[in-house]
């Protein structure tokens, strides 16, 4: 193309409508090839030229009109050709690895480059130097490039460059370098499903979706999910592990929720939330009412009729639970008497006709008989216990009487001594005879049994004792059937004065001993000594018989 | 029925004599170590794991407060010490290399860093970094950690064979920069230099975990 010198005011005017020489070199910029001759003729022989300077103040104003008018046409006619320049610098957009085994870079391509631009990715390993091309430029679409498991090398230094390049030249990017380590991130989980359960506790959401690498023992990355739910009022994110299904419980009923998943391979960030799924939580209480109305109705069932029957058999039932406190009863006597009926009718009936059953005697009491003693004993031994047999009718040879124990007073005059054993004899007798109604000797454990004797048989059992003469004698009074002897002296044989009922002391040998008369012999009117039962008066006062 | 009775009693003898030989069996067992080989793996790489998560929480808590290490700045990744170490460079690489190759290099590896650690730990006291207590804390939390993992990773090569049990310590250079910036941007590198070879050693530690699991090797 011919060198074009264009005087100044087209030069203005070309100024004016924006076109700038390029201030390295006095040419316009040239234009592109693609541009036909014929249009660059055309549009130069519209370019009048060079005027005379006479004529040129007159023909300027015309001039300078259709000049702009002509370079209207010019820069349409440039406009329509492409642009004439190198294309503009590319930048990487991203680089990123989603299995640490591929990786995908991709770029944006200037904004003034025109469509012809061509865009060439090359790289090299652990140098910046050294150009090996992209090996796919269309699997990941447009302005990418992807690296396959081949090309791809882990802990390994990339350099990576993109050129643009047109008819007027390569533009390069600058230079990237990356680690595919650095750059793994793993793509959103796909296949979100969720699934509602409606139980006893409360509605359970459950989320699943599909593995991030399916049949993987992650050998090489370990990839950990996150669930996310969201409502209008919170927002819980919860960490599954390597788990692809969580189940989310206790979710407040009513509300509509939003689930989504991501995913983080080996400790890396995660990667972007999966698409979003809705779910909606029912209301829970329209379930459980059935359920309580069913309880009521069947308690009311068991319930009323059972009112019912307590309400009718209520007397019953109440002398069942409270039974009435039964009133004494004694035979004869009656409320009426008691309220009505006087007192001599009511102590006739309480008193006389009542039959008490009999009391047995109290065993283990030691029954303690008075002491018989003797004034000079009681001189003599003035404050010690006497120990004195009384000798009743009942008395077998081989039974035991306890002993009584008598205390005498301390300081007691030997004559009013005297006179006081007097009247303690007498004391003693009375009681011997309220005694002796009621003593009866057992055989053989020794207890003193006191049996129901009538009134009028007192006096045939034994005699009274009128009087003590003696260290050993005791003077009986005679009863009824007995001869009519005054006096019973322990060591003489006066059998024949005693009836049958007694055992007359034969001898009293020692302090302890005396001798019994066998009343067998006494019949037979031998007063010989006999075989004769010996009691041992022992200290204890025990009689015993010792043959 | 007496008969009966001392039947019952051989066989109550005879069930507590087998239980106790297999006491006694697992007893030994358990004070030999003789765990198998893909439980023992299986642990060290959980201790991997926790490892690598360690060094990259610590690389970003450094990164946080200094973002103008951009990678055009960061020193190139041949000066790392551990850089000769060379490994393989894919999971197809991985998987066919032998077991003892890549203990040994595990452990290498591991051992290499033992000594920086400790110096790393040192020099992290006084930097003058907002979060130093903090980063202090991580160093010392990687130092048990790798501690931990060397002991299990010894007693695993010990099972492997002799092969497995060749390690190569690469000398550690301790520049001590003067000034403290210098020492930050230093301490930012090696750090970033030790997460790639905490990756390492946590990726080849699942790839023999996954080998020597029973499922099939070509699933890893």
């Amino acid at each position: 193309m011919s060198e074009y010198q264009a005087s100044p005011a087209e030069l203005t005017g070309l100024h004016n409508l924006g076109l700038h020489r390029d201030e390295g070199n006095a040419q316009w910029p040239r234009l592109e090839p693609f541009c036909s001759e014929r249009e660059r003729t055309m549009a130069l022989s519209l370019l009048p030229p060079p005027a005379a300077a006479a004529e040129s103040l007159k023909s300027m104003a015309c001039q300078s009109w259709l000049l702009r008018w002509e370079l209207l046409i010019l820069v349409s006619a440039v406009s329509e050709c492409s642009s004439n320049s190198p294309p503009g610098k590319p930048t990487f957009n991203s680089c990123r690895s989603p299995d640490k085994e591929t990786f995908t870079c991709r770029w944006v391509p200037n904004a003034s480059d025109g469509e012809g631009t061509t865009y060439r990715l090359f790289y090299s390993k652990e140098k910046p130097t050294g150009d090996k091309e992209c090996p796919d430029y269309r699997t990941m679409g447009r302005n990418s490039c992807f690296f396959d498991k081949n090309h791809t090398s882990v802990w390994v230094y990339y350099f990576l460059r993109v050129v643009a390049s047109n008819a007027f030249g390569n533009t390069s990017s600058d230079v990237l370098k990356l680690d595919v380590a650095n750059i793994v991130m793993a793509d959103p989980p796909e296949n979100v499903t969720l699934q509602l359960e409606l139980s006893e506790g409360g509605p359970i959401i459950h989320v699943a979706w599909n593995p991030y690498q399916p049949r993987s023992n992650f050998g090489w990355v370990t990839p950990r999910y996150q669930a996310r739910f969201e409502n209008e009022d919170t927002d819980w994110i919860r960490d599954t592990g390597t788990d692809t299904h969580y189940s989310f419980y206790s979710t407040p009923p009513g509300k509509q929720y939003k689930v989504q998943v991501r995913c983080s391979l080996d400790n890396r960030p995660w990667s972007e939330w999966s698409n979003a799924s809705f779910i909606q939580v029912p209301k829970s209480e329209a379930k459980r009412w059935p359920f309580w109305i069913l309880v009521f109705i069947c308690s009311a069932i068991i319930f009323f009729p059972t009112l019912c029957i307590m309400l009718i058999k209520r007397k019953c039932i109440k002398q069942w639970l409270l039974p009435p406190v039964p009133g004494p009863k004694i035979k004869g006597l009656d409320e009426h008497l008691l309220k009505n009926g006087r007192s001599e009718e009511i102590t006739r009936v309480l008193v006389l006709n009542q039959a008490f059953p009999l009391t047995a005697p109290w065993k283990n009491q030691i029954e303690d008989y008075l002491v018989v003693c003797d004034n000079n004993l009681l001189l003599v031994e003035d404050q010690k216990y006497l120990n004195r047999m009384v000798v009743t009718k009942q008395f077998p040879s081989d039974a035991n009487i306890d002993k009584e124990k008598l205390i005498l007073q301390n300081d007691v005059d030997p004559k009013a001594q005297t006179q006081d054993t007097r009247e303690s004899v007498d004391e003693l007798n009375r009681v011997n005879k309220e005694k002796a109604q009621s003593v009866h000797l057992p055989l053989q454990n020794g207890y003193v049994d006191i049996p129901k004797l009538d009134v009028d048989r007192r006096h045939m059992d034994y005699s009274s004792v009128i009087d003590v003469t003696g260290e050993h004698t005791i003077v009986l009074e005679m009863q009824n059937n007995a001869p009519n002897c005054q006096k019973v002296h322990l060591n003489e044989k006066e059998d024949k004065c005693l009836s049958e009922d007694y055992i007359s002391i034969k001898e009293v040998q020692s302090e302890h001993m005396s001798l019994l008369q066998d009343p067998c012999s006494i019949n037979n009117k031998d007063c010989g000594k006999q075989e004769a039962t010996y009691a041992n008066f022992i200290t204890n006062g025990y009689v015993d018989n010792t043959f | 029925m007496i008969l009966q009775e001392t039947s019952l009693e051989d066989t109550d003898m005879d069930r507590s004599k087998g239980r106790k030989l297999f006491m006694t069996v697992l007893c030994l067992v358990a004070v030999s170590g003789a765990l198998p080989i893909a439980d023992l793996l299986d642990r060290a790489a959980q201790h991997s794991d926790r490892l690598h998560s360690l060094s990259t929480l610590l690389t970003q808590e450094m990164d946080t407060h200094f973002p103008f290490m951009e990678q055009g700045t960061t020193p190139q990744p041949s000066q790392c010490h551990t850089s000769t170490l060379e490994g393989p460079t894919d999971k197809v690489q991985a998987l066919q290399v032998s077991e003892h190759t890549l203990m040994s290099l595990l452990r290498s590896l591991l051992q290499s860093w033992a000594e920086p650690l400790a110096f790393l730990s040192a020099s992290a006291n006084t930097l003058p970094h907002p979060a130093h207590s903090s980063i202090f804390n991580k160093i010392q939390q990687l130092q048990q950690n790798s501690k931990s993992l060397r002991h299990g990773l010894d007693i695993l090569s010990a099972r492997m064979g002799p092969a497995a049990q060749v390690v190569s310590i690469l000398p550690f250079y301790r520049n001590d920069p003067g000034d403290k910036i210098s020492k930050l941007i230093n301490l930012q590198f090696q750090l970033n230099c030790f997460r790639r070879d905490s990756d390492k050693i946590d990726s080849f530690l699942k790839v023999l975990r996954c080998r020597s699991g029973r499922m099939r090797p070509d699933l890893c």
